[in-house]
């Protein structure tokens, strides 16, 4: 982990309301997939926070994120141009772990996306085959995944505006029952998908890892704020340093 | 030029410190920062018991500031001396302890359970704004800080600094308490009590309601507590409150308090501290300054 500024290398829009930011990572330790960075570039004191991305590529010391442009600090995020610089703290966090011989099983949603292309490429590289399903609410917030992925994924949105119509739940228990037998699934997105990931899994007997999200303080395990309940240890893991991926039978999980 | 400033018998090598709850127990932020620049460490708070801490969300961001309910979660004095210490005990810089508790024994049995690992000192935490029991009741009533400030001075010959809250009437007055029962300096002040609502679903962002703000929006608040407090005691103050680069502390030092502590300005970027210092011996040096205390020489 070290503090850093990072030449903005590229920003663009990759679907309604989403950037990917390409930028140089100068330092030696490469970004993991499941780990993050914290930014700060935001020149004003009114923002004192800085803010997690996942890292959704890594290779050749060239990182990217994709994040939604939601409230004033993405909206400046948003703003940078190629040749400006940010301000990152990285790696941090824990990373997917190696699914070993068991098939993985990538799921993504929203701006739990980055994690997820990055881990599928990740994989894909290493000779494996992973099942990525990416669910959207609509076509519009579909980016062009032929460029940016070497596996082939399946996309899912709510109203059928692209691919398979539904929730990527919807999807994976349409699935023959012995399709994800072996397998070990790894999800990123809203809570309400992760949980339903869990609860399949759940049904089907595999392991499940899901990459938390929660409002963060320092991002380096000092504040205690980033912290998310779970059922063993003490009541509360921090989602910066014991996460963001935990084992999804940890997590308390307050969605239905 | 000397950095150096006195707390009872500790001596800090430079003025710049790092407030509790801020810089964890250190070691989080061993790979990102120079620790032996840092002036002064404050840990995390220390209670008797390991503390979970509150429900989530625990932190929201406002305008100029954050605000935070973290509930004192710590993992305990026994797990502190296991494995927080051995690393503490490694820095140059001077590190006080943390103290918190729910009752004045609670107090007394941390700094007692402490007492022979020999730390710079202890910061007396009666003022924490986020848990229902404890340590704000004894922040806002003098005769309590002077009790409970006596007790624990009674138990140690290590430097005391007691932690005030701006949560009151007259934060003087408890400053004067603190001193009266034998404070070796004050931290001035704690964070602002503050309220965020979403009003999409009617719902206050943190589940107890309340938290604590701070950030650049409170410095002016800590900068007249400070002045006001700097001339109501005849023992050091640590100012404490938004600072996030060197001119908010030369602002606090002028302002009358012997050292500093950055808090939420470690979140945004951890750097701040190093910057902070170059900063003030820079302006000593084109101000033709000394010392430390040759800040306190021009406002009355």
């Amino acid at each position: 982990m070290k503090q850093f500024a990072a030449e903005v290398l590229a920003n663009e829009p990759v679907a309604e309301g989403y950037f990917e930011m390409r930028f140089a990572w100068p330092q030696a330790t490469p970004p993991l997939p499941g780990q993050f960075i914290s930014v700060k570039s935001f020149g004003t004191t009114d923002l004192v926070l800085r803010r997690p991305f996942a890292v959704a590529d890594y290779g050749s010391e060239v990182a990217a994120i994709i994040f939604q442009k939601k409230g004033p600090a993405t909206a400046m995020l948003a703003g940078l141009r190629a040749g400006d610089s940010i301000d990152v703290i990285g790696p941090l966090g824990n990373t997917f772990p190696d699914p070993g011989e068991r098939r993985p099983v990538l799921v993504g949603g929203g701006v739990g996306l980055g994690p997820i292309l990055y881990f599928g490429n990740w994989l894909a590289d290493r000779g494996k085959r992973p099942l990525v399903v990416l669910g959207f609410r609509c076509s519009a917030l579909v980016p062009d995944l032929a460029a940016r992925c070497r596996f082939r994924a399946v996309v899912c949105t709510d109203d059928g505006s692209e691919g398979e119509t539904g929730t990527v739940i919807d999807y994976l228990r349409a699935l023959p029952g012995d399709e994800l037998s072996g397998s070990t699934v790894y999800a990123c997105g809203p809570e309400r998908m992760m949980a339903g990931c869990h609860a399949l899994a759940g049904d089907r007997s595999i392991d499940c890892w899901v990459s938390m999200e929660q409002v963060m303080g320092c991002g380096v395990g000092a504040c205690l704020g980033c912290a998310i309940p779970i059922v063993e240890g003490g009541g509360y893991a921090r989602v910066c340093t014991e996460g963001p991926v935990f084992p999804s039978r940890t997590v308390k999980w307050t969605s239905p | 030029m000397d950095l150096t400033v006195k707390v009872g018998r500790t001596v800090l090598p430079n003025p710049v410190g790092v407030a509790s709850g801020t810089f964890g127990y250190g070691s989080e932020y061993e790979r990102l920062i120079d620790l032996d620049r840092v002036g002064a460490l404050f840990t995390k708070a220390v209670t008797i018991e390991f503390r979970p801490g509150n429900q989530v969300p625990r932190i929201v961001e406002t305008s100029s500031g954050m605000l935070n309910s973290i509930g004192l979660a710590n993992v305990g004095v026994e797990r502190f001396i296991a494995e927080k210490l051995p690393f503490l005990s490694t820095l140059s810089c001077a590190v006080f302890a943390n103290v918190a508790g729910s009752s004045v024994d609670e107090y007394i049995e941390v700094v007692e359970r402490l007492d022979p690992h020999r730390l710079s000192g202890y910061e007396i935490n009666l003022s924490c704004p986020n848990v229902k029991e404890g340590c704000i009741a004894f922040g806002t009533s003098p005769a309590q800080v002077e009790r409970l400030t006596a007790a624990v001075r009674a138990r140690t010959g290590a430097p005391l600094v007691v932690k005030l809250t701006p949560n009151v009437t007259d934060i003087t007055e408890i400053a004067r308490a603190a001193e009266a029962g034998g404070a070796d300096a004050v931290t001035c002040i704690n964070t602002v009590l503050g309220m965020v609502i979403d009003v999409k679903t009617k719902r206050t962002i943190l589940p107890g309601g309340t938290g604590g703000l701070s950030g650049p929006g409170i410095l002016p608040i800590g900068l007249a507590a400070t002045y006001r407090v700097a001339r109501a005691v005849g023992i050091p103050v640590f100012g404490v409150g938004g600072i996030m680069d060197a001119d908010g502390a030369i602002q606090y030092l002028l302002a009358g308090a012997s050292a500093v502590q950055l808090g939420t300005a470690n979140f945004a970027d951890p750097s701040t501290c190093g910057r902070v210092l170059d900063g003030i011996v820079r302006y000593m040096d084109e101000n033709g300054l000394e010392r430390v205390s040759d800040f306190g020489r021009f406002i009355d």
